[in-house]
């Protein structure tokens, strides 16, 4: 329980603190043309759904941000905007009480989460993990595991699924958000496996070569070399260590 | 619908070819649908590099062969949230043609999984969803394999419509079968399916990893009732209980 004990003494600048969610969001758009398109969508979103008009209506700026970054899902994004507002209500009550060492802090993560961690933890310290029915990882379980029990650092996508991301060094471990499939582990690579095929695809080089690494600006800048074929995959969020502390 | 194009919700088009489909019988795990091998299937890999489309790692999976842009195989998420929006009827009566979705260029983009659930309680159809779409307009589906349409208002994707699904349920075993031997009718297995998804859902994620003595039980006689005759689906949907109850009750089970 090493890293999950530091993670709770820590457990402000987390899951989506304020600083990582602003930035995210007033970096990620550039051009006027984007900032219409981006408008556009979310008024749409909200034309189309009642309950995305209520969360707008209710967070302002932060939750249009959240509807936005969500795709129009308005549960996802309710949920992503109340832990961005209660990171602020803390953050704020901290600086009130003089308590608060550094802006962002006060975040409270998400227990969803966080259970998964827990989980997730649990088992590697008991030498196993959880493989869904569509596990298929570039390098060998017991690699795998290493990164369960010791990573650099955890992120959460902010994809639709939520998938939390293990990395150690330059490999990545993917697993299952919060679900009845929570903490299965879905896939791994980086250069502690070979290529494959896939990887051969979109890397070049032979399959049989050792993958590339996956960086911490690739996985928050939603950039990794997936294999075959690069898509466009979410940007995500570090959760552990917090963005502010150190590995 | 124009009848040849499909807008997903990412904005991305792509066309629809009509006259073609997936000859592949769909598996359904109860929390993921395949149609094709699983991931973790010996030759997946091989697959997966002559093919374009999204992977399972980041979205749905949609993977088109490469040369034709055709789509090949489709692995989709089933989401835990259970909405009943009361239009299955209108889905079922709705025009369906065959054909597959095929892309516009050679690139590869996420298909978005589906946020909601429904499945009929006379055990017809599983509707998965976007939530936020509102389903206001021309209803019409995609017949893409055995089973399963893709389902669209307008000319956006709207979600998809598996028929009778619990005769697809499957194990998701590493290395077993990614698709029923063959179609079992059980329909006394049904309403046992309707009540796991009551009972294993978004609404009781909370319940469940706070370890909820109530729902224990629940689970575990809802586990009873898959054991009083042994079919496919039947096993299926306790080896699942199993691994929830692994998940969060460690696997023990004192009620049993």
């Amino acid at each position: 329980m090493r890293w999950y004990s530091r993670r709770r003494r820590r457990s402000a600048a987390d899951s989506l603190s304020m600083a990582s969610y602003s930035t995210l969001w007033l970096t990620s758009f550039r051009s006027g043309r984007q900032i219409f398109s981006m408008i556009s969508d979310i008024v749409r979103h909200i034309q189309a759904s009642r309950e995305a008009g209520l969360l707008v209506a209710e967070g302002g700026e932060l939750a249009a941000a959240a509807l936005y970054d969500a795709r129009g899902n308005a549960p996802k994004a309710r949920q992503a905007w109340m832990s961005v507002a209660q990171s602020q209500r803390a953050d704020a009550a901290l600086r009130t009480t003089g308590t608060g060492a550094t802006p962002g802090r006060g975040a409270v993560a998400d227990r969803r989460v966080l259970r998964v961690l827990e989980q997730v933890r649990e088992r590697a310290d008991a030498g196993a993990f959880r493989r869904a029915g569509n596990y298929h990882a570039h390098f060998g379980e017991t690699r795998v595991l290493e990164i369960l029990r010791n990573p650099d650092a955890i992120y959460e996508s902010s994809g639709r699924a939520g998938n939390l991301i293990y990395r150690q060094g330059g490999d990545i471990v993917v697993v299952d958000g919060p679900g009845s499939g929570q903490g299965q582990v879905i896939t791994g690579y980086g250069p502690s496996g070979i290529r494959a095929e896939s990887g051969a695809r979109a890397l070049g080089g032979a399959p049989t070569d050792m993958g590339l690494p996956v960086t911490h600006e690739m996985i928050t800048g939603g950039a990794i070399p997936v294999p075959p074929n690069r898509p466009i995959i979410p940007a995500a969020n570090q959760i552990w260590p917090p963005p502010n502390g150190s590995p | 619908m124009t009848s040849t194009t499909l807008r997903l919700l990412s904005d991305h088009m792509v066309d629809v070819v009509p006259g073609h489909t997936l000859s592949t019988l769909p598996g359904w795990t109860l929390d993921v649908l395949n149609v094709g091998p699983f991931r973790s299937s010996p030759g997946y890999d091989a697959r997966l590099a002559r093919t374009v489309g999204s992977t399972f790692d980041w979205s749905d999976e949609f993977r088109f062969d490469s040369s034709t842009l055709l789509l090949e195989t489709v692995i989709l998420k089933v989401p835990e949230r259970n909405l009943n929006r009361g239009d299955l009827a209108a889905w079922k009566a709705s025009p369906v043609i065959q054909g597959l979705l095929r892309l516009r260029e050679r690139e590869s983009f996420p298909f978005d999984e589906t946020s909601a659930r429904y499945l009929a309680p006379d055990g017809s159809a599983l509707l998965c969803f976007y939530e936020e779409i509102t389903p206001t307009g021309q209803h019409r589906r995609i017949n893409i394999a055995p089973s399963l349409d893709l389902l669209c208002v307008d000319d956006r994707y709207y979600g998809w419509m598996l028929f009778w699904p619990s005769r697809h349920l499957i194990p998701d075993s590493r290395g077993g079968p990614h698709a029923p031997p063959a179609l079992e009718d059980d329909p006394g297995v049904v309403p046992l399916v309707c009540e796991y998804q009551q009972l294993v859902s978004e609404d009781t994620l909370d319940r469940l990893n706070e370890q909820d003595a109530a729902l224990l039980t629940a689970l575990n006689e809802l586990r009873g009732r898959t054991e009083s005759c042994e079919t496919m689906p039947r096993r299926v949907l306790r080896k699942r209980i199993d691994a929830v109850l692994e998940t969060f009750y460690g696997g023990s089970q004192p009620s049993r």
